[in-house]
């Protein structure tokens, strides 16, 4: 599904150069769900932003689904983000004058005029998240976990073949985390999606199928889930623990 | 439940755009704006009536100019600045787009489209509405003129090329920046477009001395060249020369850099201003920018206020000197009234006319030093028998006149002189020539008698007089003329007596008797006979000799070698005279002062955006609304008040410079012109105030900082 090999970016800053990414490779099979953690500065944003296309890096291979995503032009790469990609950021990015629904439904409609197939799949989405009662109303006045959720559910609009979520539950309480994850867990479920998230909190990691550590621009060890999540939340906070004591 | 569901994009669009009426609203006020007053400006220079006024290539028209530069200016840089706000607000939304997989030909286009919208409309209303403001505002000024006939506004259609060419330059650059906006690679600058700072290098204790020395530099070298290059190279100041007073942009960059950046800490509470500046600091590079092109529009904006009571007061405080109520000087070739005349005209206007006098004139050759510039750029000192026209009058006659008595040695001349004039006696004269027999007099010059209304008229003594005024036919002859009234029934039938007197003066003047006051009879005959051109021949006829139609215009009233001063007409017409001056060099103000407070709104506004998380994260620190309040206002009063306060500055001490270097003193009537310029900076500032007090409150609630809790005395 998602191929990245040898990924290297850099960030200039005056005179300085500072190399973020120092050849990551991964991949994440379909229906996998697939978390990125590592502490602040390790490159995990980064190389979702890069897989995003958001921005441009260095050297390196992105395929999605066999497509390379290297050499595609600005509007090819919009259609990949728009078609292949879904995308749920930690402060949401709702418009603020468009209702939840129609929020949902933006991405549909940047692909093309929006169907009653698309305003179904959208009802579809409001029904199974848990949202459908605020439907109507403007990102200002719902809750924080309503939000991400109204952006999980935007993220699936086009049935994308990948998922990614930056921090999704950074802004989040614990509650509204908890159904933000079940809602990731209920898109691989229902419409066997395939999600690639970047989190600092092990608990949400802890839900994942394999979770990717990175360190310094590298990936520092992989660790897969082997069905007891307490058990795999213990495995990831001393495998962190670890990496810290190494760093002391 | 079923809603009205939205499609398309462009239905997006326009939900957006309902939702963001703000963002939209400043943008197409600015245009608005902008366009109101560069078409209205336009319009109104470009109006017969201005172009009538100010003479083609001369000194005030070219002040006009420079301001209406400056105005222009300062009109496309705000509305670049409302553009690239816009794009500030827009660009979590573009953002949004970009990130869920909008392509950026299908956002160019939308993003033009509502760009167009927002720029073009409101620009073609205000180009409409631009030269209704300014018959507008003229027709009020025209409710409070003497003579409304002669004061009627005309347009031409060369303002619209000026308009078009401005919106075309707006459009032009606010697209390019729209391109610029979209064309990015990285996706996430679009999205954190708002959260972008600017940071700037760090400012050193050297900026505000070298600001201040390029400052002086640049006013001094600029000013003063052209004295240098005659002085030292005997050259006239070529035109690049101009360009010396270009230290003195970089010297208010660097003190503006350096009052932003570094400013005045305290050592008390060295930390006290930290947030504040460091703000500033990290949207230095586009504040300090801004401040720039506020401070030269301030001073722009002052440039065009002083100019009036710079002058007004001059010529006011000038008339109220004048020794006499009524003074002309009378041409003996052309029927002109007599006192006979005189006192019945007074009478019909219930009038009585008090301390008449009169005494002959005559008009001579004088000669002197003439200055021309060879093909080099090179100036030439000629010497010329004549040189320029000499009103002479005798001893006795000044007697009669002033009531004076004199003592002129023969072969020695006296000059009438105004005090408050810039120019000085003519003391060079050694040769005066009566033009219809050649007979010459050898003089040398005595002493200066001031006198405001004989000012320009030369005293010879008795005999000297009768002699070099032998054989001078009528066209060479004048009667002066002076005379009080008592006027018991008050000042309008004074005022009415002296346009009767006017009229008829004009009336029966032609010929000779209507020529400009530079065009010498002495020097026009003195070429002829040395086969030469005389220079003022070249001049176009209109400017050198008046027709009676020309006799309503400014310039006539301003360049007839004949004028009567009459106090009370002078008095009345100043006004008149001046509403014209006064129109065009408020218009220049307010287009700048308006560009002043469009600026400062919208740098105050991307301020408000830029930091918004910022005081977020202030306020989970626990800071205070006092002391976020207190953050937010440091910041505006730099933004409003520095430029403010240096652009007044600045113009004060050139407009100081100026009065001094003219004749090395300032004199009353200057004096009087700056404290009015004084008083009028007193009013600018307070608006600026006021406009600062509005935005500050706009800007508290964009960053949920309730003002009204703060408590009055530390707002």
């Amino acid at each position: 599904m998602l191929y990245v090999s040898n990924l290297h970016k850099s960030y200039r800053s005056g005179s300085r150069t500072y190399e973020v990414l120092k050849g990551v490779s991964l991949n994440v099979d379909k229906g996998e769900f697939v978390a990125v953690m590592g502490p602040s500065g390790s490159g995990k944003s980064t190389l979702l932003n890069c897989i995003s296309c958001y921005i441009p890096y260095e050297s390196g291979l992105i395929t999605l689904s066999g497509e390379k995503l290297s050499g595609l032009s600005g509007e090819e790469l919009a259609k990949v983000r728009n078609e292949k990609l879904g995308f749920v950021f930690q402060d949401f990015m709702l418009l603020d004058g468009l209702t939840v629904r129609e929020n949902i439904l933006l991405p549909r409609i940047i692909h093309g005029e929006v169907t009653s197939d698309g305003e179904r799949n959208a009802d579809r989405l409001l029904k199974l998240f848990g949202i459908e009662a605020i439907r109507d109303k403007y990102p200002a006045e719902i809750s924080g976990g309503e939000k991400q959720r109204t952006a999980v559910a935007r993220a699936l609009i086009n049935n994308p073949l990948l998922i990614l979520a930056d921090e999704p539950t950074g802004n989040l309480d614990s509650r509204s985390s908890r159904a933000v994850i079940d809602s990731f867990l209920e898109a691989r479920h229902a419409l066997d999606a395939t999600i690639f998230m970047v989190t600092h909190d092990s608990f949400s990691a802890s839900f994942c199928d394999r979770v990717i550590i990175l360190k310094d621009g590298t990936v520092y060890r992989t660790l897969e889930n082997q069905g007891n999540r307490p058990d795999f939340q213990d495995r990831l906070l001393d495998t962190i623990k670890e990496m810290s004591g190494e760093d002391i | 439940m079923k809603t009205t569901s939205i499609r398309t994009m462009k239905q997006v669009f326009s939900k957006l755009r309902r939702h963001a009426k703000t963002d939209y609203r400043l943008l197409i006020l600015c245009n608005l704006i902008a366009n109101l007053l560069v078409s209205a400006f336009s319009f109104l220079i470009w109006s017969s009536t201005v172009q009538e006024t100010f003479p083609p290539g001369g000194d005030s028209m070219k002040q006009v100019m420079m301001v209406f530069c400056i105005a222009i200016f300062g009109c496309l840089v705000f509305t670049v600045y409302a553009a690239m706000l816009f794009f500030r607000c827009k660009s979590r939304e573009i953002g949004v787009f970009m990130a869920l997989g909008a392509g950026k030909r299908s956002l160019a286009g939308q993003l033009f489209r509502e760009l167009f919208a927002s720029m073009a409309f409101p620009a073609l209303t205000g180009i409409i509405l631009g030269p209704l403001f300014t018959l507008g505002i003229w027709q009020i000024f025209r409710l409070f003129l003497p003579d409304k006939e002669g004061t009627v506004l005309s347009f031409t259609p060369y303002s619209l090329i000026i308009c078009a060419a401005f919106l075309a330059a707006s459009l032009l650059l606010c697209f390019l920046f729209a391109v610029r906006f979209l064309s990015r690679t990285n996706i996430l600058d679009v999205v954190n477009e708002q959260r972008k700072s600017e940071p700037i290098r760090d400012v050193r204790s050297w900026y505000l001395p070298a600001g201040i020395f390029l400052i002086v530099f640049g006013a001094v070298a600029g000013y003063g060249h052209p004295y240098f290059f005659e002085t030292f190279f005997g050259i006239f100041a070529p035109a690049w020369t101009n360009l010396l007073y270009l230290p003195i942009f970089p010297g208010i960059y660097l003190i503006i850099l350096f009052l932003v950046i570094r400013g005045k800490g305290s050592r008390k509470h060295p930390y006290r201003k930290i947030i504040s500046r460091s703000m500033l600091k990290f949207q230095g590079r586009q504040t300090v920018n801004n401040m720039l092109i506020m401070t030269l529009l301030v001073a722009g904006a002052c440039f065009a206020m002083f100019y009036v009571p710079i002058t007004a007061s001059g010529n006011l405080l000038a008339t109220n000197a004048w020794e006499k109520d009524f003074s002309m000087r009378l041409r003996a070739d052309q029927d002109m009234p007599d006192f006979e005349e005189i006192g019945q005209l007074a009478g019909e206007y219930r009038l009585t006319v008090k301390d008449p006098a009169e005494t002959p004139l005559s008009v001579l050759g004088k000669d002197g030093t003439g200055q021309d510039i060879d093909e080099n750029g090179k100036y030439i000192y000629y010497y010329q028998e004549v040189i320029a026209d000499c009103t002479v009058i005798s001893a006795s006659g000044y007697e009669t006149l002033t009531g004076e008595h004199i003592d002129i040695p023969r072969g020695t001349y006296d000059e009438c002189v105004d005090r408050d004039s810039p120019y000085g006696p003519d003391t060079e004269t050694t040769l005066l020539t009566n033009m219809v027999t050649g007979e010459t007099l050898d003089v040398r010059f005595g002493t200066v008698h001031y006198s405001h209304t004989l000012s320009g008229l030369t005293v010879l003594n008795d005999e000297d007089f009768a002699r070099i005024s032998e054989g001078l036919d009528s066209s060479w002859q004048e009667t002066y003329v002076q005379f009080n009234v008592d006027a018991p029934y008050g000042d309008e039938d004074e005022y009415r007596f002296s346009q009767a007197l006017w009229n008829r003066i004009v009336s029966a003047s032609s010929g000779a008797g209507m020529d400009s006051s530079f065009y010498s009879w002495a020097v026009k005959i003195y070429c002829d006979e040395q086969g030469e051109t005389y220079w003022a021949d070249n001049e176009p006829v209109s400017s050198v000799h008046f027709t009676q139609e020309d006799s309503d215009t400014f310039q006539f009233w301003s360049l007839w070698k004949y004028k009567p001063y009459f106090r009370i007409m002078e008095q009345n017409n100043l006004f008149m005279n001046m509403a014209i001056l006064f129109l065009t060099f408020l218009f220049m103000a307010i287009v700048c002062y308006t560009a002043v407070l469009i600026i400062s709104y919208t740098r105050s506004l991307t301020l408000a955006l830029s930091n918004r998380q910022v005081y977020e994260d202030l306020t989970r620190l626990g800071a205070g609304i006092e002391f976020r309040f207190r953050s937010v206002r440091e910041q505006l009063s730099k933004i409003f008040f520095l430029p403010t306060i240096l652009g007044m500055t600045a113009i004060t001490l050139f407009f100081l410079m100026i009065l001094f270097a003219n004749d090395g003193r300032i004199s009353l009537s200057e004096g009087t012109g700056v404290v009015v310029c004084v008083l009028i900076m007193m009013v600018f500032g307070a608006g600026i105030f006021l406009f600062y007090r509005r935005t500050l409150k706009v800007v508290c609630r964009m960053l949920g900082i309730n003002a009204k809790s703060v408590p009055e005395k530390k707002q």
